[in-house]
């Protein structure tokens, strides 16, 4: 934006802002300006919250969450992770899947008779939004609330992807997994966008009943690779 | 102006009369009533949560003009632009040119009660600008003609029916659909696909601005958010002053909170978090417009101020009982129910708004779910003494309380008042169980009864009694 001094915008942003620091100056209580110790629950360093059911690990909570949003899960070993990819993929009766650049093509390899796409980047919008599916990694999932989380990494892709296929494949590695909220951004950089996915896209704008399944992909597999 | 007359008084009048709303009011809020207590409860430290996000919404609030220059520079170092807006006028301007200097005239929409509040769609379509909502309930609202109800599901006042009809008279013109919320939900996927595919602008609120790193945050449900945040060219996303948060470390305390205040969720299907501009991902050119439209005033108000804490997350709709009763209508604002009763006069004051004080029983209710702990009937009881003393009063209200403070100052003239009251208590009594009240009181008694007058005053009998 053009600095130049006397422009509307630069008028508008010198009034905004003195018309606040008046505000504070006039009123300013001194509650809230010293801090009153309160920790961020689930940070880093504060003490573990106990899952709501039972004394269940990460791994299943997330499946449980996962489960509860209509998610389809399954649990599999690395040594099997591209067998069961195979056969999650296949099963949906889907003829092409994108995948991002930098998805390790191993996973991929035992996929038959679906069409694979590798993202260079410069496929148009018009062009995914004809492609049945999607493959990506995470970087990490919250397992109390269910979440996953792209960060734009080399095998998560560009946002465009995971958005217009209507079904999404992610395989989560449990070591990537984490227990609330709180821990996010320990994990996940915000240089690159980053989108939270909690179950298929869903709606309860009518009369407040959850549907799931609008404009974001209706159909979320998940793979946890212990 | 009586008070009566205008507002919410005349307004809820309409509404507690039509029995299909308050039966669609009554199922929806208790359902997500039911849900929100189950969410929260899963939440041992959901106390200490509210209070952590209590203390970042004060802090925030306190150093405002830092959070918000520091969000600019972020911003700015990241390949985005940022405007500043007065008010409404000012804002619309800003987009508009941005929209213009593109040559486009359409653009997709983000449910923004932001963009609600300056009448955004109303000014573009004036000048000659479709903005297309994307949100279910929003599209719904457009199609009718109609006007947003609740914060977050605008259209909470149509049942699932109303809106089938609704459908096969616009979007579905000539087909015949069911009432079932999945086909209906189908419909209007089919009809935004081709709009969000082609269009080149997106207009977006914003749910938090994260000041050290830049970083927006869109929170939604059905991924028409994901859909207007990637695929257009441009974007503009449009923000209050208070809606900056100081640190990314913060957000996740408010990913918490508001999910589970909000849809009683432990997290909401989609959230949205992106920093300037990306290579290669989403937009070419991000434009923040910054508003302020009465806010800082608000701020200058030491009590009132806490109204800007607000994360519009509408859990004190949910479990307000005037507004199950009365909807959201009748509040003739974009911020409907209690939190919209404290920040409506705050921020518009004009004459109907200036009636949402008194529309409260001071129950308390949405105190005690609001997630950064907003003491709303403080704030309305000190708009009501604002308001008062601003000159917004009723003659006989105003005389009724001084004669009232007279009497209770002196305790001979009290006793003399108890005395009298006794001895007129069964023309008194008569009078309450016939339902019918002399002049001002006759309003107040068209809906409640006045107790039975016991035969002695407590301070007679306890003075007897030693």
């Amino acid at each position: 934006m053009a600095k130049d001094t006397g422009s509307p915008v630069v008028e508008s942003r010198r009034e905004i802002l003195g018309r606040i620091r008046r505000a504070l100056l006039a009123k300013v209580g001194f509650e809230g300006l010293q801090s009153s110790g309160v920790a961020t629950p689930g940070a880093p360093g504060t003490p573990e919250p106990r899952f709501a059911k039972g004394g269940s690990g990460p791994a299943d909570r997330l499946m449980e969450v996962l489960l509860d949003y209509k998610a389809t899960v399954s649990v599999t070993e690395p040594a099997r992770l591209s067998r069961v990819l195979a056969e999650v993929v296949e099963h949906q009766g889907i003829k092409s899947v994108v995948i991002p650049q930098g998805l390790n093509q191993d996973w991929c390899r035992k996929i038959k008779g679906v069409d694979i796409i590798t993202d260079d980047g410069k496929l148009s919008i018009a062009e995914l939004s004809t492609i049945d599916g999607v493959i990506t990694g995470c970087s990490c999932a919250i397992a109390e609330t269910g979440t996953l989380v792209l960060s734009g990494l080399a095998d998560e892709g560009r946002r465009a992807i995971t958005l217009l296929p209507d079904f999404h494949f992610c395989v989560v590695r449990s070591s990537a997994i984490i227990r609330s909220v709180g821990e996010l951004f320990t994990r996940v950089e915000v240089s690159r966008p980053v989108t939270l996915i909690s179950g298929p896209s869903a709606t309860s704008d009518i009369e407040l009943r959850r549907v799931e399944g609008v404009h974001g992909p209706r159909n979320l597999f998940v793979v946890i690779v212990s | 102006m009586s008070r009566s007359k205008v507002g919410f008084p005349a307004n809820s009048l309409k509404s507690i009369n039509d029995s299909q709303l308050r039966a669609n009011l009554r199922s929806a809020t208790g359902a997500i009533r039911e849900k929100r207590a189950r969410v929260v409860g899963e939440k041992e430290d959901w106390e200490k949560l509210r209070r952590r996000g209590e203390e970042i919404r004060k802090e925030t609030l306190n150093y405002l003009d830092k959070y918000l220059s520091q969000l600019e520079f972020s911003v700015e170092r990241l390949g985005g632009t940022v405007h500043w807006a007065g008010d409404a006028r000012e804002a619309n301007e800003i987009i508009l040119s941005l929209i213009r200097s593109h040559g486009e005239n359409e653009v997709i929409k983000v449910k923004s009660l932001t963009t609600d509040e300056i009448a955004m769609n109303d000014f573009l379509s004036e000048n000659g600008v479709t903005a297309y909502e994307t949100d279910l309930a929003e599209l719904i609202v457009q199609l009718a003609h109609d006007k947003p109800s609740h914060i977050l599901v605008p259209a909470i006042h149509m049942n699932r029916s109303e809106i089938k009809e609704l459908f096969e008279k616009t979007i579905a013109k000539g087909r015949r659909l069911s009432d079932n919320p999945v086909e209906l939900a189908e419909t209007s996927r089919l009809y935004l696909r081709q709009k969000f595919l082609s269009t080149k602008i997106a207009v977006s609120g914003v749910n938090f601005a994260v000041a050290d790193t830049g970083t927006l945050c869109v929170v939604e449900s059905e991924g028409n958010g994901r859909m207007c945040l990637t695929l257009p060219k441009v974007l503009i996303s449009v923000m209050g002053i208070e809606k900056v948060l100081p640190r990314l470390d913060d957000l996740s305390v408010f990913l918490e909170l508001l999910p589970r205040s909000s849809t009683g969720e432990r997290m909401n299907p989609y959230t949205s978090l992106w920093s300037g501009v990306h290579d290669g991902d989403g937009p070419e050119e991000f434009h923040l417009v910054i508003l302020d439209n009465g806010r800082s005033k608000v701020l200058a108000d030491p009590v009132g101020r806490q109204a800007l804490r607000c994360i519009r997350c509408s859990a004190c709709l949910n479990v307000c009982p005037v507004y199950e009763r009365s909807g959201g209508h009748s509040y003739d604002s974009v911020y409907p129910g209690p939190i919209g009763a404290i920040l409506s006069p705050q921020l518009f004051g004009n004459e109907s708004s200036l009636s949402l004080p008194w529309a409260s029983s001071l129950c308390g209710a949405c105190y005690e779910v609001c997630p950064v702990r907003i003491n709303i009937p403080q704030v309305l009881v000190h708009l009501r003494e604002k308001v008062i003393a601003e000159g917004h009063k009723s003659s006989v209200e105003n005389a009724s309380f001084m004669l009232l403070a007279g009497l209770f100052k002196s305790p001979p003239a009290f006793g003399a008042l108890l005395r009298l009251v006794a001895k007129a208590r069964r023309p008194l009594n008569r009078l309450s169980l016939s339902g019918f009240l002399p002049g001002y009181l006759g309003k107040w008694g068209a809906s409640r009864d006045l107790p039975e007058l016991p035969s002695e005053a407590f301070r007679t009998w306890s003075k007897r009694h030693g």
